[in-house]
């Protein structure tokens, strides 16, 4: 390879992931390999029943990741790309190339973090397993790519479509990106093969004439984004703590980013009142409860024969249990990194202790959190009562686990300023850098925790989940102090 | 008369970059001073030590006799604005200021934020959400926010980039009313000249010439600007090892 190319794809890589965060996807890469080296020559031979639970979970891991992936987007094309790279006399096709594998360095590390662990323990070949997993990981850059072009409401309906496919190999569908993890080895693989290929080729080929196809970013049309607000929030008469409190939760901040292959990825800021939120959950929640006993009813959730989830013994239970408690878990992650992303600390802690700010800012946000996983704790007692046993197990989960999880988020947001200021809408500089992969972890880890600990039995969920809130939540929602050395931090690493 | 604002032998520095060394100079009460200085001297971050936003690593700085940094009754009579102040995008402009009022402690968050849009002339945008606003109207707004608790030390940091020149005019009427102790950040002499009445020139972190603009106009010949007396004084400094 010309050493003119690899001084282009080494800039590229430099100014999308810290160096930092380089090595550790090398590692990621290195212990995946080896690791999976290790299971595939050691492992004992998996029961029948424990097969069939590693296939399920890789299912869906690989429907979670193209959820995250193709609707989250990723940073494809940099403004700084259009404006600088693509004004040079360089080979379009191999610019487009260097800015593909940008791309696949962040969403294959994602890939093998979540779903290379498994890919030993389905029962594939180790040839097939590397091939699958390497072709998934492209086919994850692609879409990261092309869907994310789409604006708000096309976009959900294709992340949706696709969601489905991928899990359809649960319900005895071969041809999806994902059937060869459920035991559909060939058509699994020609599928993966001949989607990869496709779509991979006109991803590339629409990156290179990135400039002439975009010349500004997808609109934010489908999101809050209206120039003036009918109902303004009055702080007359309000206290400064009361004020925090009213602000956070009458106009909860949501930041999403849009945009795709030319415009970058842009930023645009919405608000949605507590009320409203509840209102929208509810109505979710009651639809989840509808579906789970149209499943009772046709059979295809069994209600008392639900004790051995983890071993995928009933894989529409444990998808039916397992996602709701994702979502609520990701959603108030995003709820989190929203506020900390918009907040000013020129305003806010030049008023009052920025401890104490940050501090009831962080219960506000847990709060708003406890808003969208109340209405599903109702609902899993609720399934309870429809003779769904360990549905109860859940309810502590989102009642006490969601918050505190919020609650660590926003500490670790903010002391390890996670993710740059937005400081207006549009386009941010982004690179990913290691600590944004830590949160993920932490988070993965937290969420994947408390699933365990629900499936062992309501009590040990309430006991854990009452843990997770008198460790976590009590006294970060009690203690000014490590709000205050989060307050400097966000400071010195550029919060205005 | 007693210092409104001391910084004595303050140091701080970001990782390995210096960006303080031992910088000390003080603003009487009811002062009015202008912070000089080329790019990486040191200005935005004296001024983020004055309002507690950062402690420094060495020396003490004081505003109004108490520590901004652990003194929160102090923050009551501080005001600031940064460069490029955003307030916050998802609020409108009225909340902004009766949501910061509030905060603040402020008797009465509505009449104060009528008062002050009235004043900056932004009444017409008040139920517009921040970021449908132009530049322009975000710093009129973000100056709003900056006093609308009547502070009696206010701390500037080129206060008025994208204004029009009315709205300049009429921004520097409204901060010499206020009769603030005040310290303006700024590389343009003529809002230096306008907003203050003395100097304190920054250099690498350090006091290089502090004085009136009187006394800064005599260090050059007769016919020489302002502007290059200054860039003499900071090229000199540069050179010092």
């Amino acid at each position: 390879m010309p050493s003119r190319y690899l001084k282009l794809l080494g800039f590229v890589l430099r100014t999308r992931v810290s160096r930092v965060m380089l090595i550790i996807v090398l590692l990621v890469l290195a212990y995946g390999i080896a690791s999976g080296s290790f299971l595939y020559s050691s492992h004992a031979a998996l029961s029948s029943q424990a097969l069939r639970g590693e296939k399920t979970i890789a299912v869906i891991y690989s429907a979670v990741l193209t959820f995250l992936l193709s609707f989250q987007g990723g940073l494809s094309v940099l403004k700084s790309d259009r404006d600088y790279l693509f004004t040079l006399p360089l080979n379009r096709s191999q610019l487009a190339l260097a800015l593909y594998i940008g791309q696949l360095v962040v969403s294959g590390a994602l890939t093998v973090v979540w779903l290379g662990w498994v890919l030993p323990l389905i029962g594939l070949p180790p040839t097939y397993a590397v091939a699958g997993g390497t072709l998934f990981a492209i086919y994850l850059t692609s879409l990261s790519i092309s869907v994310a072009e789409l604006q708000l409401r096309q976009r959900a309906l294709a992340v949706a479509a696709l969601v489905i496919w991928t899990l359809s190999p649960l319900f005895g569908i071969p041809v999806a990106p994902s059937a060869m993890f459920y035991g559909y080895a060939t058509p699994g693989l020609a599928t993966l093969l001949v989607i990869t290929v496709a779509l991979t080729a006109v991803t590339v080929s629409r990156l290179s004439r990135a400039p002439v196809l975009y010349g500004y970013a997808a609109s934010p049309s489908g999101f809050g984004g209206r120039e003036t607000v009918t109902r303004s929030l009055s702080f007359a008469g309000t206290s400064p703590l009361r004020a925090i409190y009213k602000a956070k939760l009458m106009a909860i901040s949501t930041i999403a980013s849009f945009g795709g292959v030319g415009g970058g990825r842009r930023y645009y800021t919405g608000r949605i009142s507590l009320t409203m939120l509840l209102v929208i959950v509810s109505a979710v929640a009651s639809a989840y409860v509808a579906a789970g006993a149209f499943l009772i009813g046709s059979g295809y959730l069994r209600p008392l024969d639900l004790n051995k989830l983890v071993q995928g013994s009933n894989s529409t239970g444990f998808i039916y249990l397992y996602f709701p408690v994702m979502v609520v878990g990701v959603l108030a992650i995003s709820f989190t990194a929203s506020w900390i992303m918009l907040e000013r600390p020129w305003l806010a802690f030049t008023s009052m202790r920025p401890g104490r700010y940050l501090r009831h800012a962080a219960m506000a946000s847990a709060i708003s959190s406890l808003a969208i996983s109340a209405p599903f704790a109702v609902a899993m007692y609720v399934m309870w009562l429809l003779k769904l046993r360990p549905a109860l197990s859940y309810v502590p989960a989102l009642l006490l686990a969601v918050p505190s999880l919020s609650t660590l988020m926003s500490l670790m947001y903010a002391y390890l300023v996670i993710t740059p200021q937005a400081r207006h809408e549009g386009v941010v500089p982004g690179q990913v850098r290691a600590r944004a992969l830590l949160i993920s972890v932490v988070a993965m880890a937290y969420i994947v925790l408390i699933l365990l600990l629900s499936t062992s039995g309501p009590l040990t969920a309430l006991e854990a989940s009452a843990a997770l809130f008198l460790v976590i939540l009590l006294p970060l929602g009690l203690l000014d102090a490590p709000w205050d050395a989060a307050a400097r931090r966000m400071v010195e690493e550029g919060y205005v | 008369m007693e210092a409104a604002i001391e910084l004595n032998d303050v140091y701080k520095a970001y990782g390995t970059t210096v960006a303080l060394r031992g910088l000390s100079f003080s603003v009487p009460e009811g002062g009015r001073y202008a912070l000089l200085g080329p790019n990486g001297a040191g200005k935005t971050t004296t001024l983020r030590l004055l309002v507690g936003l950062m402690k420094p690593d060495r020396g003490s700085v004081r505003v109004l006799g108490a520590d901004p940094s652990s003194n929160y009754e102090v923050k009551r009579y501080i005001g600031y604005l940064p460069e490029d102040a955003t307030p916050y995008l998802t609020l409108t402009v009225r909340e902004n200021l009766e949501y910061i009022a509030a905060l603040r402690g402020v008797e009465d968050p509505r009449d104060r934020a009528e008062e002050i849009m009235d004043l900056l002339g932004i009444r017409q945008y008040e139920r517009y959400r921040v970021s449908a606003l132009s530049r322009g109207n975000m710093q009129r707004l973000a100056i709003a926010l900056a006093i609308i608790h009547k502070p009696r030390v206010i701390f500037l940091d080129e206060p008025l980039n994208y204004l029009d020149i009315p709205t300049q005019e009429q921004v520097i009427k409204i901060l010499s009313d206020l009769n603030a102790t005040t310290l303006v950040a700024t590389h343009i002499m003529s809002v230096a000249g306008r907003l203050t009445d003395h100097a304190v020139i920054i250099s690498r972190g350090r006091v290089v010439w502090q004085g009136t603009f009187d006394g800064l106009r005599k260090l050059g010949r007769e016919d020489e600007p302002i502007e290059s007396v200054v860039a003499r004084l900071m090229t000199n400094a540069e050179q010092v090892p």
